[in-house]
């Protein structure tokens, strides 16, 4: 009895251990870092939606949109988890859409298709309302504000085919995304 | 002699040929009956393949058919919940939410933060960096929980910081001096201005902030100084525009 004791604080004391350093590495920005943390101990929290959920913004801060996949799968028993599952499994279709359309011409106009306040989204919104077909690098302005503007083009990093998306406030590139 | 074994052959084909009327109709009516069964059971997957056939046509057709409105108000707009952030949280966050005017901090949030790490989540999605709220909002906000988008743009200037200083590109120093020069942060901009100036000393707006940041800090006379230094240099209109201003008294 005493050593199930002792074996049940130990492994709490670790599980809790990682969700707060998980929590922590999110709350310091290193998203990559946390993204990366976070799989590493997936499978063993796979029933811990809260743990997962925070894995799953870790990695979409990261850029990381590949690494969703899993984590909406995982996420199905609160109504706050299949919120996210829904939100996650939205920006992995939006970004598999707009692949496809970029490497492979496949049209994609007149989608009516749900959105978010994700970056993903939005440029994705532009894209279908405009696809600018014949230029390499797709420019938009962001509607909301004119200062605003973003270019979507396609990139290979480390020879993965990907997409990319820069912002740009006027016309100074503030952030460069590689999905 | 009466041969009884080919009589008794002769009885039973005559008996099955009675009753083979009889069997033929029962077996029609079976083999009907299991066929229409077959038939109705078969009716609705037999529809799958001719739909999948319309739908192999190219997808053109479809779309065509089919105009719907693009991303109008109806548009379903998925958010995140963050509600399982309640689960990490240990400590109270009033505290915490109410020190967070961090975006007219002088010093890298990362450091400052580390001890006592704030336990509001940063929503992650995307806002544009430069609408950010500024510093009296974030401080006027009740520090309930979790959302805090200040934080979340504090975040992105700090990235852009890192940026400049991994990259020393000229352009970045040069918003980053005007971001936060727009945000009342004279200082911060007057640093910004300095060090794009120290890079490239070619870039118009760059001075003219610095010199607007020094007259906003106080330090007038210096202002005038340099903006009479870079007129000789480059004789800039702008600067030249401001330095009257100020003179003038009409900025301040």
């Amino acid at each position: 009895m005493r050593h199930f004791l002792i074996l049940f604080i130990f492994t709490y004391s670790v599980y809790a251990d990682v969700s707060q350093k998980l929590f922590d590495l999110y709350q310091k920005g290193m998203y990559s870092e946390a993204c990366n943390y976070g799989y590493t101990y997936f499978a063993r929290n796979e029933q811990n939606e809260p743990f997962i959920s925070l894995i799953g913004f870790s990695c979409l801060k990261a850029d990381h949109i590949d690494r969703l996949s899993p984590v909406m799968s995982a996420l199905s028993q609160s109504a706050d988890a299949r919120a996210n599952s829904a939100y996650f499994a939205l920006i992995v279709m939006q970004k598999k859409l707009l692949m496809q359309a970029l490497y492979d011409n496949k049209p994609i106009r007149n989608l009516n298709f749900p959105t978010s306040s994700h970056l993903l989204s939005k440029v994705f919104d532009l894209y279908v309302k405009n696809p600018k077909n014949n230029d390499i690098i797709k420019e938009y302005q962001d509607p909301t504000n004119s200062r605003q503007g973003f270019k979507l083009y396609t990139t290979q990093v480390n020879g993965v085919k990907s997409i990319a998306i820069d912002e740009y406030y006027d016309k100074i590139l503030t952030i460069h995304h590689v999905y | 002699m009466l041969d009884i074994k080919k009589l008794e052959r002769r009885w039973l084909k005559y008996k099955l040929k009675s009753y083979a009327p009889y069997f033929i109709v029962l077996i029609v009516i079976i083999t009907s009956l299991i066929g229409s069964l077959i038939w109705l059971n078969t009716k609705k997957p037999i529809q799958p393949p001719i739909m999948t056939n319309k739908l192999n046509i190219p997808p053109k057709n479809t779309t065509q058919k089919t105009p719907m409105p693009l991303n109008d108000q109806n548009t379903t707009v998925l958010e995140p919940s963050m509600e399982f952030v309640q689960s990490f949280q240990n400590t109270p966050i009033q505290e915490d939410a109410s020190k967070s005017p961090a975006v007219l901090s002088k010093k890298p949030v990362h450091t400052q933060s580390l001890p006592s790490t704030p336990k509001t989540l940063n929503m992650p999605e995307y806002t544009s960096p430069p609408i950010i709220p500024t510093a009296v909002k974030s401080t006027n906000r009740d520090g309930s929980l979790s959302i805090n988008r200040n934080n979340e743009n504090k975040l992105d200037i700090n990235d852009l910081q890192s940026r400049f200083k991994e990259t020393s590109n000229a352009n970045l120093g040069l918003f980053i001096a005007r971001y936060y020069y727009d945000h009342g942060n004279y200082d911060e901009a007057y640093n910004y201005a300095l060090k794009t100036n120290n890079i490239n000393n070619r870039i118009d707006e760059s001075w003219i902030l610095f010199a607007k940041s020094l007259v906003k800090l106080g330090r007038t006379d210096q202002a005038k100084k340099t903006l009479q230094l870079y007129i000789t240099q480059s004789n800039s209109e702008t600067a030249r525009g401001l330095l009257d201003a100020i003179e003038r008294g009409n900025f301040k």
